[in-house]
């Protein structure tokens, strides 16, 4: 377990309920294996403590990944989960204009988004009346990771509001050097064994544990070909110098 | 036990005539990658009417009437496929680049460039008096960031033995793609993982 791992997780805990965080953003989603699972158990974590949530997509892709893990997470009381869409976790439809928007966002939310995704009104939404800008929000959490370097300019430099991103671990190693930028406003999990960390922490196994696992798996099969490959060249070189 | 999930089915079958491109140029690889293609240029376009329909709400009911002026520069930008019109949509291309540099090239050099500096200053300040591990990670971060950039000092030819900084820092440069190439094939394995996963454990049904 890395300490930031678990500071992510005891930052969640500590929340008060009824607390908002923001989420969405730009990137690459596409179901990745990598930063789904910590999205889908950090979900859990705030469902059981009674956050709220709202997500801002500013990539096409973010609107069926949010929904494909509020579905994975079993936090909708349409399957039994504490979760009432509305009141407690609002998808909004994708806003196009990248990083402006996403200032424009954390700025004034009601002049920047007039519906959510289902064309509702947001005066209508009974958790959007308690969001108005930047200072509404306890944290952004990133799903997308890759979107960090425009959320430190964003919502960090601009707007002082602390960002927790589940990213994938090649953009991990990009990213930490934000890390030292910016101590105590951003927290990262690093990739898929991030995410199967924060499941522990939650005490499940799902996405991030089988991940892992088949992960161990390929890489012990990877080494195999690696070392076989190195045999079969090195005996056809010296048939070949032969 | 095989799933009876038909999307599962479908899923994994676009899966595998991906992965005959492995044998050889096949046409069911054609046939997913076609698919694939189809999928998201559908997507982008509906999704894409979707957002015209809630951005201009405000406009269509009388809210916010300034909001014709982004219809118009909309309907400009893609006046770019023709090109006897195609020079108007410079001016939303050029607004578009324009706006989103001036808002965040202060924040750039604020974080990304004054920040590297400000946190390697603190680092520098952090070696002595802490913990091994933290002194070790601190020194390592500022020898390295100052090697790094004499690399690129190219005002000053140098000579004799502080010319082997250079090829230090050459050494350390190719260090740092190194480590990059790594993690990249972390995160390439893992979609190869992701796509294993769904044939085995999703399709057939192993551990489940």
């Amino acid at each position: 377990m890395t300490p930031m791992t678990l500071e992510i997780y005891n930052r969640i805990q500590a929340l008060p309920p009824g607390s908002i965080l923001v989420t969405g953003g730009n990137g690459i989603f596409s179901f990745m294996l990598e930063n789904s699972p910590a999205t889908i158990a950090c979900l859990k974590q705030m469902a059981r403590q009674h956050l709220r949530i709202v997500n801002v997509p500013l990539g096409i892709e973010n609107p069926p990944f949010f929904k494909y893990c509020i579905d994975a997470a079993g936090v909708d009381e349409s399957v039994g989960g504490p979760w009432k869409y509305g009141r407690d976790y609002v998808a909004l439809p994708y806003l196009p204009g990248g990083e402006s928007t996403r200032i424009l966002f954390l700025k004034d939310v009601k002049q920047t988004v007039n519906t959510d995704i289902y064309g509702t009104p947001i005066s209508q939404i009974p958790l959007m009346n308690d969001v108005k800008d930047a200072s509404s929000f306890a944290y952004w959490i990133d799903s997308s990771g890759t979107d960090i370097p425009s959320l430190v300019r964003t919502s960090i430099a601009m707007y002082n509001l602390p960002v927790i991103g589940f990213t994938h671990a090649y953009y991990y190693s990009v990213y930490t050097p934000y890390l030292a930028m910016y101590p105590g406003k951003i927290w990262l999990t690093n990739g898929i064994i991030g995410g199967a960390q924060y499941e522990t922490l939650m005490n499940i196994k799902g996405l991030g544990h089988s991940g892992i696992d088949t992960y161990q798996l390929v890489s012990i099969y990877f080494y195999a070909l690696f070392i076989l490959g190195n045999i079969v060249m090195h005996f056809g070189k010296k048939e070949e110098e032969q | 036990m095989i799933s009876s999930d038909l999307w599962v089915w479908l899923s994994v079958g676009l899966t595998l005539a991906i992965w005959s491109t492995l044998y050889k140029a096949t046409k069911f690889f054609r046939w997913a990658q076609y698919t694939y293609i189809a999928v998201v240029v559908s997507h982008s376009v509906v999704t894409g009417i979707g957002t015209l329909r809630d951005r201009f709400v405000p406009l269509t009911t009388g809210i916010n009437y300034l909001l014709i002026l982004s219809l118009i520069l909309g309907i400009m930008s893609l006046l770019i496929s023709w090109r006897k019109y195609a020079w108007m949509a410079s001016i939303p291309i050029a607004l578009m680049v324009g706006l989103g540099a001036g808002l965040s090239l202060y924040t750039l050099i604020n974080t990304d460039f004054l920040g590297s500096i400000r946190s390697t200053l603190t680092e520098a300040t952090q070696i002595v008096g802490v913990a091994p591990a933290t002194a070790l990670a601190n020194s390592a971060r500022v020898i390295i960031t100052v090697l790094t950039a004499f690399y690129f000092l190219f005002t000053i030819r140098l000579k004799g033995p502080a010319s082997r900084l250079t090829t230090v820092s050459k050494y350390l440069l190719l260090m740092v793609f190194g480590f990059t190439v790594g993690n990249a094939l972390t995160s390439y394995n893992t979609y190869f993982v992701a796509s294993l996963k769904r044939v085995l454990v999703e399709w057939l049904g192993f551990g489940v």
